[in-house]
């Protein structure tokens, strides 16, 4: 489903969309007070750990929600924009910022909502922000070669740690939660004796329960949550043992004769992960594997072909999963391969050609059909030579970055 | 000039844990509708470089930065997602601005320092955070929060970076805020 930009909303309106987002991302900032710099440095002098709250809180949220809307199959997480790691950039660059944030108390998003509401020191942040893009540009040509060092690509942290996302999720939530405790603490002490002027927390200490522990449970249920394509596997899995759903199934006769016919309705897609290539894919078919068939681009081909679509993998187990997946987002007609690719090359094996000796009678239908798939096989493998390459992942611009 | 225009006095700031699941459901909201987080430094750079082409079109052509930056944006400043988005926050900041009475023109600083250093300091700080923030490839809002947000190691990296280096230059730089 998501994201709904450009498929639902077109680019147009996505503009719109941007208006109203960042009024109220201006408006959030200000009311939390991310438009006085005296409030942002608070954080890094123990009298006002505001930032804090409203960063981790935010960042958790946003981090919860985007773990459940891929697991719900609500955001399509291959098609989000995760923000590339060129390792030494991100560090240097993130301590140049921590610089100019403590001299300049602000970053840019709050300049520019402080300069809004008319404060001038924002405004002369901002002019420095244009400087320092402007540094950056003129002299790009040296920094080029860090800038670009260590590309890790979209590298996620719970890789980067090896531990699975849920696991981050659950993890980082309590670690902002003890990061709310303790900063509370130190700014009650701090503010007791330089007598600061925010005292958030003091009263109200305990109407927080409720939503803390309503955060960590639901960040450790997500810890425990198998990732969407566990849990389409396991939901096939019962299906088809609770004989709920059958997959419909083509046999190797069947699929042969099409196959030699050429049959111009039929589409073959191979399960398997790319690098299983023992035995060959039956020719003319496309590897999708499994989990990419999960995704959108799978599910998109699986959806919108008008073709005959037969699964093949290697047992046929994992195709009538995927034949129950295809008629659940309302493909009826696919088909899988009964026995998968051993038990059709048992059958036509291009090391065990039936000799025309061994035709008798009563079987030589069976015998010359068998011989004409063999050769038959052959030939189409030659001219479907330059086809059987994994389909190109169609190239959606991902754009983003600050 | 604006100051005080109904005469109340400021409204107090919204409660920071509240403030933050409202930013993260719109952060949420942004990532669902767009595919992409929310940004602020990215608008800077669009201005700029568009700024630049205006009145220096040759050196933008000769530099590699500003040529790469026109050849990937060809629809123009105001066709740009990041450059709306920041108009929207300035509208979205000048209406709570209103609403809480905090509309007006002034330099905040710590008693300890006059305006004038005050003043220099935001300069400079602005400076190191627009220069930071191309290396980081996003600021706090792009890079740390977004980055947050989708799980990017780069990002969650650059994040303690800045708030690491922040603490570190605190001591430095207390003079400035306390």
């Amino acid at each position: 489903m998501g994201p709904l930009v450009p498929e639902i909303f077109s680019n147009e309106f996505n503009f719109v969309i941007a208006l109203v987002i960042g009024f109220f991302f201006g408006f959030i900032l200000e009311q939390a007070g991310f438009s006085s710099s005296k409030k942002l440095a608070g954080l890094f002098y123990g009298y006002d750990f505001v930032v804090l709250r409203v960063f981790f809180t935010a960042g958790v949220t946003a981090m919860i929600g985007v773990v459940l809307f891929g697991y719900w199959g609500w955001l399509d997480l291959s098609l989000i924009y995760i923000n590339p790691t060129f390792l030494y950039s991100a560090i240097l660059g993130g301590v140049i910022m921590g610089a100019g944030f403590i001299i300049g108390g602000f970053c840019p998003g709050t300049s520019i909502a402080a300069a809004a509401i008319g404060k001038i020191d924002a405004m002369v942040f901002i002019v420095g922000t244009v400087i320092g893009v402007f540094i950056f540009g003129e002299f790009f040509e040296s920094f080029e070669p860090i800038f670009n060092a260590y590309n890790l690509g979209e590298w996620k942290i719970y890789d980067a740690i090896g531990v699975q996302s849920g696991t981050f999720v659950f993890l980082m939530t309590t670690v902002a939660l003890a990061a709310f405790i303790f900063t509370t603490i130190i700014e009650n002490k701090v503010n007791k004796t330089e007598k600061s002027t925010l005292p958030f927390f003091k009263q109200e200490k305990n109407q927080y329960i409720p939503f803390a522990v309503l955060f960590v449970a639901v960040s450790a249920v997500i810890a425990f949550l198998p990732t969407r394509q566990e849990a389409v596997m396991t939901e096939l899995r019962e299906e088809l043992r609770e004989n709920k759903a059958s997959a419909e199934i083509i046999t190797h006769t069947e699929l042969a004769y099409k196959i030699i016919k050429e049959d111009s309705q039929l589409m073959i897609i191979d399960l398997r992960p790319i690098n299983d290539t023992l035995p060959k894919a039956l020719p003319g078919a496309r590897r999708i594997p499994f989990d990419k068939l999960l995704s959108k681009e799978g599910t998109d081909l699986i959806k919108k072909t008008y073709k005959t679509i037969a699964f093949t993998d290697l047992s046929g187990e994992l195709s009538k999963k995927a034949v129950i997946y295809a008629r659940e987002i309302g493909n009826e007609r696919a088909v899988a391969l009964a026995g998968g690719i051993y038990l059709f090359f048992k059958e036509y094996d291009k090391t065990n050609i039936p000799s025309a000796a061994a035709i008798n009678a009563e079987n030589h239908p069976t015998i010359n059909f068998k011989r004409e798939v063999i050769f038959k096989l052959d030939s189409l493998y030659e001219k479907y030579a330059n086809m059987n390459k994994p389909p190109a992942k169609e190239n959606r611009k991902k754009s983003g970055g600050c | 000039m604006m100051k005080s225009i109904l005469n109340k006095t400021e409204a107090g700031y919204m409660n920071p844990y509240l403030a933050g699941f409202l930013l993260g459901l719109l952060l949420l909201a942004t990532i669902f509708i767009t595919g992409r987080g929310l940004g602020a430094s990215g608008a800077v750079k669009s201005g700029l470089v568009s700024g630049m082409q205006l009145i220096a079109p040759e050196h933008v052509a000769s530099k590699t930065f500003y040529s790469q930056y026109i050849a990937q944006h060809t629809e123009g400043l105001f066709k740009n997602w990041l450059v709306l988005e920041v108009i929207g926050v300035i509208f979205g900041a000048f209406v709570s601005g209103l609403v809480a009475n905090r509309l007006t023109f002034r330099i905040e600083h710590s008693p300890n320092i006059t305006s004038r250093v005050r003043l220099i300091a935001a300069l400079i700080g602005g400076t190191l955070f627009g220069l930071g923030a191309q290396f980081g490839r996003g600021c706090t809002s792009g890079a740390a929060l977004s980055g947050m947000a989708v799980l990017s190691a780069g990002g969650i990296i650059t994040m303690m970076a800045i708030f690491g280096a922040a603490y570190f230059f605190a001591y430095f730089v207390r003079k400035l805020w306390i």
